[in-house]
């Protein structure tokens, strides 16, 4: 796994009118924090790790200001602007390289399957893989080669080939199957234009039983 | 069309739309979305133009993800009639959508198919959207 060297500012001030000053400054806010250490606000510029967020990328972290004291860390989470897509805030993990670390692989499938050339569909039910493994250990991805599946079948965790690699995800998870493709049905137009589909009121059916119970004792 | 199957009250307030979608904002399911960037009342009627606009555009293969329901009913007085006597009927029912919400997900076809589909979706929809891929993918978003 790669290493790359960044720079983080201590910032002692925190809320939401810092963070946005911050942001405003074209640096964006975050905090350090695990392995029993007392967690750092910082504030870094986005472009140093921007392309590495997806990566499971080992940072050496320097604190500027702080006699150039630095740590290893890793990107444990991160938050990005739901429309502009910029990142609006980072968390580091501080790590040690004899210890191992839990974190999300992403999985890449190889070679073109046998149901897709017969005309399945190939659906991907999960892209990344939970493994357990030491920091200079952790694959870049995890490759799956599907050329022989073919359509209907499918291939799960337990089929990766991954001997020196401790799994976290369930083996039993499938990754991806081949599934037949689903005709387009034609429809034929509902006319259902005036009609208000009225569900069922939970509730008022108890209310007019129990109301019917009460009345009919009295006649 | 979309309908809930049992709801605990006929009639509901209408609420306020302000801010971002807080849910509902990463693709979850498929390789394409269509997110939408006006906040928005999306009607069942949409939904189903939207879905019927997809499907038929992507022919065969593929898969379809509808990630909003609309389980917020709406009421309307009929026309001309005089105002007051308490709230009018329920007329339809709405999914309550915010800026950045993934409305739907398509997978298992190739992008500029997905592209064109999203694009004929979004002609359904009351609202500006954009396309946009999964994180990692390749795939530049673009708006309509």
């Amino acid at each position: 796994m790669e290493r790359h060297s960044i720079k983080a500012e201590l910032r002692t001030e925190t809320g939401k009118g810092v963070a946005r000053k911050i942001r405003r400054e074209d640096l964006i806010p975050g905090v350090v924090y695990g392995r029993g250490n007392d967690p750092r606000s910082i504030k870094i510029d986005p472009l140093d790790i921007e392309k590495l967020l997806h990566s499971n990328a080992i940072f050496d972290l320097t604190f500027v200001g702080e006699d150039g004291e630095a740590a290893t860390v890793i990107i444990k989470d991160f938050q990005k602007d739901v429309i502009k897509g910029n990142l609006l805030h980072v968390d580091f993990q501080f790590i040690s390289m004899d210890e191992k670390i839990t974190v999300s692989v992403p999985l890449h499938l190889e070679g073109d399957a046998l149901g897709v050339r017969d005309g399945g569909v190939l659906q991907q039910l999960i892209r990344e893989i939970e493994i357990e493994a030491l920091p200079t250990e952790i694959p870049e991805e995890i490759t799956l080669d599907i050329s022989e599946l073919g359509m209907g079948e499918s291939l799960a965790v337990a089929d990766l080939d991954l001997p020196d690699i401790d799994l976290v995800t369930d083996s039993e998870e499938v990754i991806v199957t081949i599934v037949a493709p689903t005709e387009m049905v034609v429809e034929e137009e509902e006319e259902e234009d005036e009609d208000f589909l009225e569900p069922e009121v939970i509730g008022e059916e108890e209310e007019e039983a129990d109301a019917e119970a009460e009345a009919e004792p009295e006649e | 069309m979309l309908v809930p199957k049992r709801v605990k009250h006929r009639k509901q307030m209408r609420g306020r739309m302000k801010g971002k979608a807080q849910r509902g904002t990463k693709i979850t399911f498929g390789e394409y979305g269509l997110q939408a960037l006006e906040p928005a009342w999306i009607t069942n009627r949409q939904i189903e133009a939207a879905r019927v606009a997809l499907t038929r555009s992507i022919k065969r293969g593929g898969k379809v993800w509808i990630k909003i329901f609309p389980d917020k009913p709406v009421t309307a007085k009929p026309a001309e009639t005089r105002m007051g006597s308490g709230k009018g009927s329920p007329e339809k029912w709405v999914a309550v959508v915010k800026p950045g919400r993934i409305m739907f997900e398509l997978a298992g076809v190739p992008e500029e198919v997905a592209r064109e589909a999203m694009r004929l979706a979004s002609h359904k929809l009351p609202i500006k959207t954009k396309f946009v891929a999964r994180e990692g993918m390749e795939g530049e978003a673009d708006e309509s």
